[in-house]
């Protein structure tokens, strides 16, 4: 919390918007990620709101598996705990679910982002439904494309080069051959 | 372009092929120690070679800035030895979320400058103690720095105590005036003023016209514009009818009179410079004493100080209106300027169009094309589907050379109840009128139960960004190497390719070896030609070489 604000306060001043600030929201812990079917879970988190928290099965209009009221916080303040368990479905099949964490105000509207926890339905059946929970991105290339191929046009250029360098030799080699007899034997002495 | 409107609000528009984004590397390789902890880095390309880009960061248990650097795009780094600290202030720890603990960006002629904290222990840490600015500047790619005191807040004590941090703007201009035009701004907090008498934290800048070797001294944006009383009354009309506090303030104290201009001032200012050198700074409103419970604060606004005369004189107008849709007073909101529509300014912020939901964020981006006298209605740049309620914030906004807008921030619609988020990345090709399709960075989500994002350490930035017109380079703290036990965190890095970069340096070879064959080809046709001509029946010797005539017989 923001030093110059809470430094003083003594329970008149309320330190909101607080420069701190708990920016990835609340947390949600399951003491268990592998549960059964009927089975219950523990739950723990931080960085509530004063709202009770309604925890739903799988999606946010999913069924509700408990309320949990949080303890330990200040009026106004999100550093609320959540501590309690709730139970899964009896007819959950076995997969991969999300337990979801909300928490409505009175008026039934929510106070708080919804805070996610994977759960995993274990049992004596197969197959695990659900996809694969943060599943790496296709391979990737790896470096920047920095065009060191050739083009076409350095090719040709290149080729040129080549036969340029041919008839330097070639002609080189034709020029000697050319010249009469007796003027190589005169160069030679 | 067909435009399409997203879930988000923005107006998308329809590819433009995506770019090519490349594989996430472990920029902190050369750090082999289990519980290393490093911030999200912040990113600079070197204007005389692209594929030379810098990452300023720190080593949060260490509590010091290093600087990396990469030669070829980002694919491999080191860790420079040379750090911009002064010895005497070693520590360059903010503990503030959405900040960059040292930033890094280039002026003219290759001249590196790097903005931080400075510290020690003598000066009473850095949540309650004096926390000191500096500028580091180096012409030799950061293997050396000279570092020139902004802020020197050493020795201070009592009310007189200042927390300068933390550092959130900065901005170097290496086009206009004789040397680099610097601007550091921050957030100056005053530990030693405490309710019910507290001060409002002020939105500071400080300027220096010689390329780091000298700096003004600090001007606090905010006093003048809170001076004015009517614009108190404004944001505190702003909040509408409140409530009587359950008990009352002390009498005399800044909390019993709420309109004491001391309960108002700023925060977490962002610069741009314009091409022109006008000098742009971005802050929000924040305010003490006058959240008395149940009586809650007004609500934010953000303000937009203008100079044209390089820091000398400031005049300041309203960004955004009062709104509790502004739910983030701490950080990460960026001003940019871009040369498009003759001078454009882009700002972009946290916000959310449902504040009564804690956490509930999204990107918020406003453009104004007449030096900031007007701005447009706020859209929403993150495209994820609004009903499931995620988290998209802490934006960071570059603009490549050419133009484009390049946006990033962290999100969780990819999180699936295991505390993870993600970097994800839109950009603008015209000027911020329509925005391509979100594109997810990270290759994998990034746990944040390890590790000081989150947690109420909430020491956390936004991702790096750094923008060519050929790529856009991106920088985030990864914790995929850690546990909860050794919480490691490292520093990752990745490109989204537009263009090709570099061109190959064996092509100019090959072009010129091209050239010399034709040049020799056409020597040998030159020399067979004459000698062809001298050996034709016309005229000429046979063979071609003459000899003496005293060495002629018959």
């Amino acid at each position: 919390m923001g030093a110059a604000g809470m430094a003083g306060a003594v329970g008149l001043i309320i330190m909101s918007a607080a420069v701190w600030a708990c920016i990835a929201g609340p947390t949600l812990d399951l003491a268990s990620r592998d549960v059964r079917p009927g089975e219950a879970v523990t739950l723990k988190g931080v960085s509530y709101n004063r709202h009770p928290v309604v925890v739903r099965f799988n999606a946010l209009d999913g069924p509700v598996l408990g309320t949990i009221e949080p303890t330990g916080g200040s009026a106004t303040s999100s550093n609320w705990n959540l501590e309690g368990s709730v139970t899964i479905p009896a007819g959950a099949r076995p997969g991969s679910y999300v337990l979801i964490a909300t928490q409505p105000g009175p008026d039934g509207k929510l106070t708080q982002i919804p805070t996610r926890a994977l759960v995993n339905v274990v049992g004596t059946s197969t197959p695990v439904l659900g996809g694969t929970p943060d599943a790496a991105q296709a391979a990737r290339p790896a470096g920047l494309d920095r065009g060191d191929s050739v083009s076409g046009a350095a090719k040709a250029l290149m080729a040129l080069g080549v036969a340029g360098v041919a008839l330097f030799i070639g002609g080189t080699a034709a020029l000697i051959a050319s010249r009469p007899k007796g003027a190589r034997e005169a160069a030679k002495a | 372009m067909l435009l399409l409107t997203g879930l988000g609000g923005a107006t998308m528009a329809a590819a433009a092929e995506p770019p090519r984004l490349t594989q996430p590397v472990q920029a902190t390789k050369f750090d082999l120690a289990p519980g290393r902890s490093y911030g999200s880095p912040y990113l600079a390309i070197d204007p005389d070679n692209e594929l030379h880009v810098y990452a300023a960061v720190a080593e949060l248990r260490r509590k010091r800035c290093e600087l990396l650097r990469s030669t070829d795009g980002g694919e491999t780094w080191a860790r420079l030895e040379a750090s911009p600290a002064p010895p005497s202030y070693p520590y360059c720890l903010m503990g503030n979320s959405h900040t960059f603990q040292g930033k890094v960006l280039f002026g003219r002629g290759g001249t590196m400058y790097y903005p931080l904290a400075g510290w020690d222990d003598q000066d009473g840490g850095e949540r309650s103690g004096n926390v000191s600015l500096f500028v580091g500047r180096s012409d030799d790619k950061g293997d050396s720095w000279t570092t020139t005191a902004v802020a020197n807040a050493r020795g201070r004590q009592g009310q007189t105590v200042q927390l300068n941090r933390p550092l959130s703007g900065f901005a170097v201009d290496g086009r206009t005036g004789a040397d680099d035009t610097v601007v550091v701004a921050w957030r100056r907090i005053f530990p030693g003023e405490s309710a019910p008498n507290a001060r409002a934290v002020q939105p500071t800048v400080s300027v220096s016209t010689d390329g780091a070797r000298t700096f003004s001294e600090p001007v606090e944006l905010a006093v003048a514009h809170w001076a004015n009383e009517a614009n108190r009354r404004q944001a505190l009309d702003a909040r509408g009818q409140v409530p009587e506090p359950t008990s009352p303030p002390a009498q005399g104290s800044r909390a019993a009179n709420p309109l004491d201009p001391a309960n108002f001032g700023g925060g977490n200012p962002s610069v741009t410079i314009g091409g022109d050198g006008a000098i742009y700074v971005a802050w929000v409103t924040t305010y003490s004493n006058l959240s008395l419970a149940p009586r809650p604060n007004p609500p934010a606004a953000h303000f937009l100080s203008k100079s044209t005369d390089k820091g000398r004189t400031w005049t300041t107008t309203q960004l955004t209106p009062y709104t509790r849709e502004h739910v983030n007073t701490f950080g990460s909101q960026i001003i940019q300027w871009s040369p498009e529509g003759g001078g454009s300014l882009h700002f972009v912020y946290e916000g959310s169009k449902r504040p009564d939901i804690q956490n509930e964020y999204d990107i918020f981006y406003r453009r104004s094309t007449d030096g900031g006298q007007t701005w447009t209605e706020p859209r929403v740049l993150n495209d994820d589907d609004p009903s499931l309620i995620y988290f998209s914030g802490m934006p960071n906004m570059k603009v490549a050379p050419n133009g484009r807008i390049d946006v990033a921030w962290f999100d969780t619609r990819d999180e699936v109840g295991t505390s993870t988020n993600d970097v994800y990345y839109t950009s603008s090709s015209d000027n911020g009128e329509t925005w391509a399709a979100n594109i997810r960075v990270t290759d994998k989500g990034i746990n944040r139960l390890i590790g000081p994002f989150a947690g109420n350490f909430d020491l956390n930035a936004p991702p790096g960004l750094a923008s060519r017109d050929s790529y856009v380079a991106f920088g985030w703290d990864d914790t995929r190497f850690g546990d909860s036990l050794v919480e490691t965190q490292d520093v990752f890095t990745a490109t989204a390719q537009y263009s090709q970069v570099g061109g190959g340096s064996t092509t100019p070879t090959l072009v010129l070896f091209g050239m010399l064959g034709l040049v020799l080809a056409g020597v040998i046709m030159i020399a067979f030609s004459r000698l062809a001509a001298r050996s034709s029946p016309a005229g000429g010797s046979r063979g071609g070489v003459s000899q003496p005539v005293s060495e002629q017989v018959g």
